[in-house]
């Protein structure tokens, strides 16, 4: 009790409240502008923070890391362009809510469904942080491989209907995964003698290109002559009514689970979590038609998985001495400097810590989700721009944004020839979802695969229950609908309108 | 007025931050003579991401530069393609002192691994620190000495599974070093960067790692792993006790390094002046102090010895990665 | 690869073509989905000839650096195939709205821009350089007036800089 008492002590320190705010703030419109990603902010800011105490440095480095996942959502609803891969999935569903003309109440459910997930996995960490972090351990690369392969499977729930074209993309996804040097051996592969694809296509880039490009895009195509009227006529309500409040419970249960044992593996982040959840909101939804053209329920899982990978990340990092994702890596290199070394001894030398870092993150969400609350009123205004000044804003903002990563001009080239792919995906019929999917699950499949046979040989997939158990879940999850289907129609012999779409 | 009242707040928020984040740099000592270097502000490369060991070494030696030459010195990041892209956009700038780049153990291996980098391209300015690296094994492995783990690979070839940063990393080299020097075949495992490789041994799914002893020595200390080697001529002070490779008759010494270069072709007078700048801030405490919490070695090898250091270094890659 | 962008460029052809007709608003014909599906078996060969030119597998495991590429070539070619099929088959309703004719000039015309841009960056300032292209992107979008021609360029442009130059220090 006492470490409790420490611990959260340690923040009433008006300083360490500034560096919080401080952090909040930048979190969001880091978060807010596509390109930045949350790992690069708190990347940028370690250099700063290092010469902090660690409490304030803390604050501002977690404050940054909750708020982006607040601020990501903004632009994934409102111009169908994630701020950070976490979002991929927001956009299936935010954007045509917000086409439809309920951004208002898309944003508000958003922002609370982002902090129920946020809270509930913080109160894990706080409860079951070791035996937690000791599953986590266990994934090896045959693992990581067998859930990779389960988040494959999303390829046909993302692919909205359109299966063969959508599993297409996922493959051509996969191909653009596999562009840099080879995983194991070094070979450069489909680089075509620039260096810069060694290490691989920039994956924010091509991500901002297909989705938030590739609208503006389109939408430059179809204006009318004279017409430069919004995309989004209408916000609508802020605030979701009691039935679309009820709703959501469902979708964000089911998302903070997926998002909570998601982040406790190493590795594997938010966008991961988002798009499975979203998969699995689908398929246990009465209404599972309306994802991906508007479901509130769509919305709601993926952004609450998204935010609940951050208690299991956190978790998986101090327990266990492992980043449990990209941003926490960055994380990890700030707290060794600061003579707080994660793993198994923190919880001995520094019990206190552990409720430091949930204290932080529980007011970092309160704060980002009041600051989502006030501020996207003003931030909507965007929106009543004109479609030309529309454009020009987000052209500009991911061309800078996108070049900001790796301050790399190539990475802009590499964003408008996705703006391009991503148009004609759309023209021609292709949903974009697969192939970002294709993009970031390819090289962790086709990798921990290849390491995996490195060291149990062939077999090494039905050696390990949890890598065998995972690969007959995904087996299970490809023929379970089709085998619904059947059952369904011959207990309901009306042809019901199977609607081409 | 509510989108007057978000700019405001969303403006004066920003202006808060930028000036906490700028913190108190002295800009204000530019007051050398015109002709004299440096005349503008420098540009400190680093072909690494933002965050990583290499980034916070050009920070860390930045702020102290700064001091030292009364001008900015501008961090850069320019990652991509293992550290060429920001290599070769190095090496394409004019040689006038105003562009200087931390270059990581890299710049002698890539041009071995199909890249266009050449340590010819730069006149290297002095090493900074050393990185060196160990072997450690799980926590319960059997394996207790490099004796135990070199002789369980003389049995079974090519059965101990050894995890490393990555295809062409200096870990990957230094496991192949080993296995040369040991006269054994290990099977590599590479990871996409130390951290999953370290990962992979704590959680038993390898029977070993090499990898840098920033990254094992933390895990040795609290009992997640063993390391059985450290590849240096001397015991280093991170790791005490844990004997070197060659004290158990292994003759390997391998690790990472960091050096600060320019362009070829730099005027004397003004390597001169970036050297003794160099030599202040590499023997600064807050620079000192850094290295070493993260387990490494702080030195400073000046300009003359760190080319040489360089290109033996360059030769021996030559000859390892070429048995790969 | 030459092959490949011949291909596609004949299909955005006659892609275009069929857009143009007046009297198909909502279904695609089966002409169209078979050259999409074309186009797509077209990328699939490609990489599986390109995968070929890879190194070989080292000769201890038969998991090289080619079998993965090459895995996914051949997937593309098949679904590229069932793209074909399935369109054939029954052409699927399309929702995207007939582009017009000024739309897609405007289009090339803002990614010229952004080209002499990318150019004119590596000479004259960010600061010099990035109103001049909002300000050619608006007019080319039909703004007119000084709020769009005027206001609107100062403004991105300041809050481009604020963020990425002043906040987040990135170099432009």
């Amino acid at each position: 009790m006492s470490d409790v008492i420490a611990g959260v002590g340690a923040l009433l320190d008006p300083t360490v409240l500034l560096c919080l705010i401080i952090g909040t703030l930048l979190g969001t419109l880091v978060g807010a502008v596509p390109g930045i990603t949350a790992t690069m902010a708190v990347a940028l800011a370690t250099g700063f923070t290092l010469t902090l105490e660690p409490i304030q440095g803390l604050a501002v480095l977690l404050s940054i890391y909750v708020a982006a996942q607040f601020g990501d959502r903004v632009p994934a609803i409102l111009v169908n362009t994630p701020g950070t891969p976490a979002s991929i999935a927001t956009t299936f569903d935010g954007f045509p809510l917000a086409k439809a003309g309920r951004a208002g109440v898309a944003l508000t459910s958003s922002a609370l469904v982002s902090a129920v997930g946020s809270l509930a996995s913080i109160l894990i960490l706080v409860f079951l942080a070791q035996p937690i972090a000791r599953i986590a351990l266990s994934f090896g690369p045959i693992e990581l491989f067998a859930l990779v392969v389960f988040g494959m499977t999303m390829m046909v729930g993302v692919s909205n209907g359109r299966i063969a074209k959508g599993l297409a993309a996922g493959a051509v996804g996969l191909l653009l995964g596999a562009v840099g040097r080879d995983p194991i051996t070094g070979d450069h592969r489909f680089t075509f003698g620039l260096p810069e694809l060694t290490s691989g296509l920039p994956f924010i880039a091509v991500i901002i290109g297909v989705f938030g490009l590739a609208e503006i895009f389109n939408q430059i195509i179809e204006a009318r002559r004279g017409g430069t009227a919004s995309p989004i006529e209408q916000l609508g309500r802020w605030w979701p009514d009691r039935a679309e409040r009820r709703t959501l419970v469902k979708p964000t249960a089911i998302g903070t689970g997926i998002g909570a044992v998601v982040g406790v593996v190493p590795a594997a982040g938010g966008d991961i979590a988002g798009i499975i959840a979203w998969d699995q909101a689908r398929r246990a939804s009465q209404h599972p038609e309306r994802f991906g053209k508007g479901s509130l329920e769509g919305l709601a899982a993926p952004d609450s998985a998204s935010t609940a990978t951050m208690g299991g990340s956190v978790t998986t990092t101090l327990a266990l001495g492992v980043p449990g994702d990209s941003v926490m890596a960055v994380m990890l290199g700030s707290m060794i400097v600061w003579g707080l070394q994660p793993g198994p001894s923190l919880f001995v030398e520094n019990p206190d810590l552990v409720f430091s870092i949930s204290g932080i993150m529980i007011v970092a969400t309160l704060a980002a989700l009041g600051l989502a609350l006030v501020r996207m009123q003003g931030v909507v205004k965007l929106l009543k721009l004109p479609l030309n000044a529309l454009a020009v804003v987000i052209i500009t903002f991911c061309m800078v944004g996108t070049y900001a990563v790796q301050n790399s001009v190539f990475d802009v080239i590499v964003m408008l020839v996705f703006g391009i792919v991503g148009l004609g995906m759309k023209r021609w019929g292709f949903p974009a979802g697969p192939l970002v999917l294709g993009l970031i699950l390819g090289p962790l499949a086709e990798s921990n695969l290849r390491r995996g046979l490195l060291i149990d040989g062939p077999f090494a997939a039905f050696q390990s229950p949890i890598a065998a158990s995972l690969i007959a879940l995904s087996v299970f999850a490809l023929i379970a609908p089709a085998v619904l289907r059947t059952l369904k129609r011959r207990s309901k012999p009306r042809a019901d309108a199977a609607a081409p779409r | 007025m509510s989108r007057f009242r978000t700019a405001t707040i969303g403006l004066t928020a920003a202006a808060a931050a930028a000036v906490l984040l700028t913190g108190c740099v002295d800009r204000a000592g530019a007051d050398t003579a015109p002709d004299a270097f440096p005349t503008g502000d420098i540009t400190f490369y680093t072909p690494t991401q933002a965050g990583g060991a290499t980034d916070l070494t050009a920070r860390t030696l930045a702020t102290a530069l700064e001091s030292e030459l009364g001008v900015s010195v501008i961090v850069d990041n320019r990652p991509g393609g293992a550290g060429s892209v920001g290599m070769e956009h190095v090496a394409g700038q004019a040689a006038d002192g105003h562009t200087i780049a931390v270059l990581p153990v890299e710049v002698a291996m890539l041009g071995h691994l199909d890249y266009d980098t050449d340590p010819a391209d730069y006149d290297f300015l002095a090493q900074v620190n050393s990185q060196p690296g160990t072997i450690a094994v799980p926590a319960d492995s059997p394996y207790e000495t490099l004796g135990d783990l070199v002789a369980a690979a003389e049995a079974a070839p090519g059965t101990i599974t050894i995890s490393n940063a990555g295809a062409g990393s200096i870990w990957e080299a230094g496991a192949l070093e080993l296995g040369s020097a040991a006269g054994v075949e290990f099977q590599g495992v590479p990871f996409d960067g130390g951290a999953p490789a370290v990962t992979a041994a704590v959680g038993g799914q390898v029977d070993a790692v090499v990898a840098g002893i920033g990254e094992t020595a933390p895990a040795h200390e609290d009992g997640r792993l063993r390391v059985l080697a450290v590849f240096t001529e001397e015991p280093a002070p991170a790791l005490d006790g844990v004997p070197t490779a060659t004290e158990q008759g292994f003759d390997v010494v391998i690790g990472s390094w960091a050096v600060v270069a320019a362009p070829v072709g730099l005027d004397a007078a003004v390597r001169s002046t970036l050297e003794d700048a160099l030599q202040v801030a590499a023997e600064s405490a807050a620079y000192i102090e850094f290295i070493e919490s993260s387990g490494n070695i702080p030195l400073f090898l000046g300009a003359e010895e760190t080319t040489a250091f360089v290109s033996a270094e360059h030769e021996r890659f030559g000859t390892l990665l070429a048995g790969r | 690869m030459t092959a490949m962008v011949e291909e596609r460029t004949v299909q955005a052809t006659e892609v275009n073509d069929l857009e143009q007709a007046p009297d198909q608003p909502a279904q695609s014909t089966r002409l169209r989905e078979i050259l999409i599906g074309a186009g797509v078996v077209a990328v699939g060969a490609t990489v599986l000839l390109l995968a070929q030119q890879l190194p070989a597998e080292a000769a201890n495991s038969e998991f090289g650096s080619r079998w993965w590429p090459s895995l996914i070539g051949g997937a593309i070619t098949l679904l590229g195939l069932a793209v074909a099929i399935v369109g054939a088959l029954r052409p699927p309703v399309r929702d995207c709205e007939e582009p017009g004719a000024t739309g897609i000039w405007q289009l090339l015309a803002i990614l010229g821009l952004i080209v002499v841009y990318g150019i004119a960056w590596r000479f004259a300032h960010f600061l010099v350089v990035t109103p001049l292209l909002v300000l050619g992107i608006m007019t080319l979008l039909g703004g007119r007036g000084w709020r769009s021609l005027v206001l609107v360029p100062v403004v991105v442009t300041g809050a481009l800089y604020g963020v990425f130059g002043l906040l987040l220090r990135v170099p432009l």
